[in-house]
């Protein structure tokens, strides 16, 4: 019990430093990006307007207190309003959050079913020719940026036959190209570590045991490979979920799928430093859940971890 | 506690799996050839990449004509994409240069140093590498003014805390070996010992990853160019030239045609090469089973 | 099963860039059930590749030529399917890491279990208590607790007894232990060696060592290897009060003894050749101080249990 603590007590540290770390950096950036009453009075504002805008966020107060506000703003989950439409922007990021959740949630499903039965049967027989070539056309296919997987799902798919829809809020069928071209941009990357970690196995002294007690080669790839290289899947999976949440920027962005990738691009586009402070924090969030929740499924998974019995 | 095990990334697994010594070879002179590209691109215009016909908009690919087709404005679309190298290949390697330098700094640093100042210089480590990098990246770029060396820099400046984890492991794994504390023993100073030890035998590790961070800048360079965060609009670049052809997919679906190949073949390359390096180093310190 | 495990020359080879070379080259070899013999050498020797080779599972890069005949089959030529029959189940191993070796993200039970249900026709509940028949018979404490432990929550012993019944729980005619004790604490080693003496029931041993000492403790005939080749055996008795090839001497020498006329420790000089050295002659004879043109010219053969021109004789010290 204590290590747990222990374990949740320095990802929380982390957290805190890293949410610091990212606001400072913000911080200054709106202060060197120019006068921020101006940009957040908009173009064209009257005088006036700009220094009540002045006076209402303290921007003329000194650069110390300033940023002290701030932070405090910060505790106190207040990021301010979006400087493109006024709402507040973290209820407005809130807004976005399910359709990314949901688009994430399916990629990792389809990575997954995907990718661990075609990692696993490369891993098991890596001399194979057959396979050999396989992977080395999996591991060039790792580089492939997911615009352009994206933009050649949407030439083939939507363009060319017509038969999907390359735009989000028309229906089911919008779901697909999406997942589709998350699925391929993640899954070569899975695939050669589930295949990486099942051939790993195969030169560990248990898989001799096994080996050395007539189990076949499936009993060996089902009961001593599979179990211990999945440990190694689990965390990147994690890593992969941490990716899509702000990652998916370019998918997101090409099928105007309305989630927190887009809603960047735009607010970085418009230097819309509350929305982009609120989606950089509701990402960092995430991802520190997932970890949590990681860190608890492997001291499941691997016996190793959990509290000993002798 | 025992330690948890850490996240996978693309290296990790890297180092795992083997590519023939064939594949180094045709990625390093793929590559070679594509910087030449880059150094001569005048030579190889066929039409300024800047210059627009309007008389010839949107024209297709032909043998004789513009051998990759037009764009909207009636600009050539293979001159553009072979002034792409020089955007891209040049912004690859200033950014991963100024990376690989802070990455294996902080890494030995961290390493080499002791106690206290270890565990800040680790944790500095971890923390970036959890840092949302690009987004800080596209960001400072649109407050300071999109162009070539913003870009470079900042993506040399954001790109370091994978490298110098790798470094950082590296380091201090060598620096239990007999030779490195052999040195100790005798005397050999801390910056001695760095120079004539440890950097020569980190020198593959440091080329399996600065071929990788090569890579990632090229892929993080035409996506932020793509979303229009990171060239000028109008910029002959790769990511550019891809977002423009997203409006004429059913007219001139030729159009992604030149960037998608220059991409795809400049970034497999570049991740070959890291592969093949990596299973040339494999191979080298490869045992042999009792 | 009461028919002697036999080996008929059998040499084992890996690929180098001068073409195939032996490590082990040729042994002949019987093993009569219930026998406990040492199979003793320096690393190097190819004692734990003629062990391996024994249960067919050797690298995969390497070629194997000659029999193991177990019961009616001979292991070498063997299909898969016949191997993995044997394997676990007439013939065993035990191997020197107990820790690496078991599975770590599985029970002791369910490892143990899986052995069993493969060699027998046999429901859930009658595997596990033959788990904790087998268990209570290699002297685990508490082995019903034991059953659902992982290996990391077992100490080193525990751990090694473990894998002896793993590979006793089929009652199979022969265990090959590789270097069994060599992971183990000193007073822990005794024990485990106790067990393998007289805790075996009725399978024979074959016990891999580099320790002469260990051989002599624990069983009755000893087979000394050099470089791939068996150089000399005998009883026990025989080997430690007369040994007649210099290099079992030497062994001998290399052991500290502890009574009133105490020699001083002589190790041997130089190394054994190593899988790409071209050695014409005695494999022995560049770090004999009996060798002289004879042994360099021609290799000697293994006759009266013994491969050497030039027999030591006269009474060890």
């Amino acid at each position: 019990m204590k290590s747990r603590l222990k374990a949740v007590r320095s990802r929380l540290i982390q957290l805190i430093v890293l949410l610091g770390t990212i606001s400072t950096t913000l911080f200054l950036l709106l202060r060197i990006s120019g006068d921020p009453a101006v940009l957040i009075a908009g173009e064209g504002a009257s005088p006036e307007t700009i220094d009540a805008i002045r006076a209402d966020y303290g921007f003329d107060r000194s650069l110390i207190v300033q940023y002290l506000i701030f932070i405090w703003d910060i505790i106190r989950l207040d990021f301010g309003v979006s400087l493109v439409n006024a709402q507040p922007a973290l209820g407005f990021v809130l807004d976005y959050l399910p359709s990314t959740l949901t688009l994430t949630f399916l990629a990792i499903f389809f990575n997954t079913i995907l990718a661990i039965p075609a990692g696993v049967w490369l891993g098991a027989k890596p001399g194979q020719r057959r396979r050999r070539v396989l992977s080395t056309i999996v591991s060039v296919a790792q580089g492939t940026p997911a615009y352009v997987i994206a933009l050649l799902l949407i030439q083939i798919f939507a363009v060319w036959f017509t038969v999907l829809p390359s735009i989000a809020g028309t229906g089911t069928w919008a779901w697909v190209l999406p997942t589709a071209t998350l699925t391929f941009a993640l899954s070569p990357n899975l695939i050669r570590v589930v295949a990486a970690s099942i051939e790993e196995t195969t030169a560990q002294d248990y898989f001799r045991t096994a080996k050395a007690n007539g189990a076949s080669p499936s009993v060996l790839l089902m009961k001593h490979s599979l179990p211990n290289a999945l440990l190694s899947t689990t965390s990147l999976l994690g890593a992969q979920f941490a990716f899509l949440l702000s990652g998916a920027l370019i998918t997101e962005f090409i099928f105007a799928w309305p989630g927190l990738g887009l809603i960047l691009v735009q607010s970085i586009t418009n230097l819309d430093f509350p929305t982009i402070q609120a989606t950089v924090f509701v990402v960092a969030y995430l991802v520190f859940f997932v970890n949590l929740i990681l860190d608890q499924i492997f001291r499941f998974a691997d016996p190793r971890l959990r509290k000993s019995q002798v | 506690m025992k330690k948890v095990p850490t996240l996978f990334t693309r290296r990790d697994v890297m180092r795992k799996t083997s590519t023939s010594p064939l594949i180094l070879k045709i990625s390093a002179a793929t590559l070679a050839f594509l910087f030449l590209v880059a150094i001569f691109q005048n030579f190889l215009y066929t039409v300024d990449p800047a210059f627009s016909d309007l008389d010839k908009r949107l024209l297709g690919p032909s043998i004789g004509g513009p051998w990759l087709g037009t764009d909207p404005l009636g600009q050539d679309v293979f001159s553009r994409v072979i002034a792409g190298f020089r955007w891209s290949l040049g912004i690859g390697t200033i950014g991963t240069l100024i990376g690989v330098f802070i990455g294996l700094t902080l890494g030995i640093g961290a390493a080499w140093s002791r106690k206290r100042m270890r565990v800040v210089l680790s944790r500095i480590i971890d923390i970036g590498i959890s840092f949302p990098y690009l987004i800080i990246a596209v960001t400072i770029v649109t407050v300071v003014g999109r162009g070539f060396w913003p870009l470079a820099l900042t993506l040399g400046l954001v790109c370091w805390p994978t490298i110098a984890r790798v470094v950082y492991a590296e380091t201090l794994t060598l620096r239990e070996r007999e030779f490195v504390t052999a040195a100790r023993l005798f005397g050999i100073g801390s910056f001695t010992s760095i120079f004539t030890h440890i950097l020569p035998a980190l020198r593959p590790t440091i080329q399996v990853v600065t071929a990788f961070t090569f890579a990632d800048l090229l892929i993080a360079e035409s996506g932020l160019s793509f979303l229009g965060l990171g060239a000028p609009l109008g910029t002959p670049t790769w990511g550019n030239m891809l977002n423009d052809s997203r409006t004429y997919m059913a007219e001139a679906p030729w159009m992604m045609l030149g960037p998608v190949i220059a991409i795809i073949v400049t970034i497999f390359a570049a991740n070959l090469l890291g592969e093949g390096l990596n299973a040339r180093e494999k191979a080298k310190s490869g045992r042999v089973s009792q | 099963m009461s028919k002697a495990i036999e080996v008929k020359n059998l040499q084992v080879s890996f690929p180098t860039p001068n073409g195939y070379s032996a490590v082990v080259r040729g042994i002949d070899l019987t093993i009569k059930p219930g026998e406990r013999i040492a199979i003793v050498g320096e690393s190097g020797s190819g004692k734990t590749m003629l062990g391996l080779s024994m249960l067919g599972i050797q690298p995969s890069s390497a070629k194997v030529t000659g029999e193991v005949i177990i019961g009616d089959v001979d292991m070498v030529s063997a299909n898969d399917a016949t191997a993995r029959k044997l394997r676990g189940n007439y013939i065993s191993m035990v191997f020197q890491e107990p820790l690496t070796s078991l599975n770590p993200v599985r029970t002791i039970s369910s490892q143990l279990s899986e052995s069993v249900r493969r060699h027998n026709k046999m429901s859930k509940a009658e595997a596990e208590d033959r788990v904790l028949e087998i268990l209570t018979s290699v002297g685990i404490p508490a082995p019903k607790e034991r059953m659902k432990s992982y290996p990391h929550q077992l100490s080193g012993g525990l751990r090694q007894r473990v894998m002896i019944a793993l590979a006793l729980i089929n009652k199979p005619a022969l265990v090959v232990a590789d270097e069994p004790t060599t992971a183990l604490d000193a007073t822990i080693q005794a024990q485990i060696l106790d067990l393998l003496r007289s805790g075996m029931g009725d399978a024979a041993l074959m016990l891999i060592t580099h320790d002469l000492a260990v051989a002599a403790d624990v069983c009755n005939r000893i087979v000394v290897m050099y470089a791939g080749n068996i150089v000399e055996q005998g009883p026990v008795a025989e080997i430690l009060g007369n040994p007649r090839h210099p290099y079992t001497r030497g062994l001998l020498n290399a052991i500290p003894k502890f009574d009133k006329a105490r020699p001083p420790l002589m190790p041997i000089p130089g190394s054994p050749p190593t899988i790409t050295e071209v050695v014409s002659g005695c494999r022995f004879a560049s770090r004999c101080s009996y060798a002289d043109s004879q042994c360099t010219a021609s290799e000697p053969k293994f006759v009266d249990n013994l491969a050497c021109f030039h027999p030591v004789v006269g009474v060890s010290q």
